[in-house]
């Protein structure tokens, strides 16, 4: 691996930071593209959009090293890959996979950091 | 996963163009941030980054890129198109292009190779690495 300046190293952390301090946002929206998909009966349109804001989140996750969010991620591309192919499966059955496979994804995301900080407080008082 | 070298055969003294400029074409901004990173302050390379094909055809011809990096799995044009449209204009019919993309399996590979791609890189691909291996690439060429 080449070696980086003490700034490059400070940048890259600082990305990487960010990046997580978004996780929950990113898994939140993917939940609730999900859950409008259902309501439209998945529609092509919306399960395109799922798979793209699943698709993204499976990439990112993995270059910035979050193996758990990565891995649930890549489970749930699979999945909605297979309706966005046409692939025949009943609609319960494949909002119940998705349901599973968000359940995982929230779970593997790590705790932020404020997050933390206040559920420690909230020990506290 | 190995790349896939290929491209125009260097011929010896011959001074090979330097690569300077990098047109990169992927959709996720996160992605796109990271990379920018990688290759731009890491690598020193110009970097203009564009979130869509259409935007990188129009683009081109003004930025005049030495090398271009290119997502596959992008919504409206992909990867794949991307590439055709590329081809098709001047500024970059002859613009060594590599593929950076989770999609490897071996066919895929083989049918970006066929395309004429000097290159593909895997996602996920290490931020620190990344300069030195898109120089690694470009060097290869011809060799």
């Amino acid at each position: 691996m080449p070696e980086l300046s003490e700034e490059q190293r400070r940048q890259l952390q600082q990305l990487r930071e960010a990046y997580e301090a978004e996780l929950p946002e990113k898994v939140t929206g993917i939940a609730n593209a999900a859950a409008v998909l259902r309501l439209r009966d998945w529609d092509p349109a919306g399960v395109q959009e799922l798979h793209q804001l699943v698709h993204r989140l499976a990439g990112s996750s993995a270059i910035w090293g979050f193996t758990a969010v990565s891995k649930a991620a890549n489970e749930l591309e699979a999945l909605v890959l297979t309706a966005l192919e046409g692939t025949p499966r009943p609609r319960r059955d494949l909002s119940d996979a998705v349901r599973r496979l968000l359940e995982q994804l929230q779970h593997a995301v790590p705790p932020s950091p404020s997050r933390t900080a206040a559920t420690r407080a909230s020990h506290h008082k | 996963m190995g790349r896939q070298a290929g491209g125009a055969q260097g011929r010896r003294g011959v001074a090979r163009p330097s690569l300077n400029r990098i047109l990169l074409v992927e959709d996720d901004p996160d992605i796109q941030t990271v990379t920018s990173l990688a290759l731009g302050s890491f690598g020193g390379f110009d970097v203009r980054v564009c979130g869509s094909a259409q935007e990188a055809v129009a683009s081109a011809a003004q930025f005049r890129p030495d090398l271009i990096l290119l997502d596959v799995m992008m919504p409206g044009m992909d990867g794949v198109d991307a590439l055709m449209a590329l081809r098709s204009i001047p500024a970059t019919a002859k613009v060594p292009v590599v593929f950076l993309t989770a999609r490897v399996q071996p066919h895929e590979v083989e049918r970006y190779r066929e395309l004429g791609s000097l290159a593909v890189i895997p996602k996920p691909f290490e931020p620190t690495a990344l300069a030195a291996t898109i120089r690694e690439i470009w060097e290869s060429r011809g060799a």
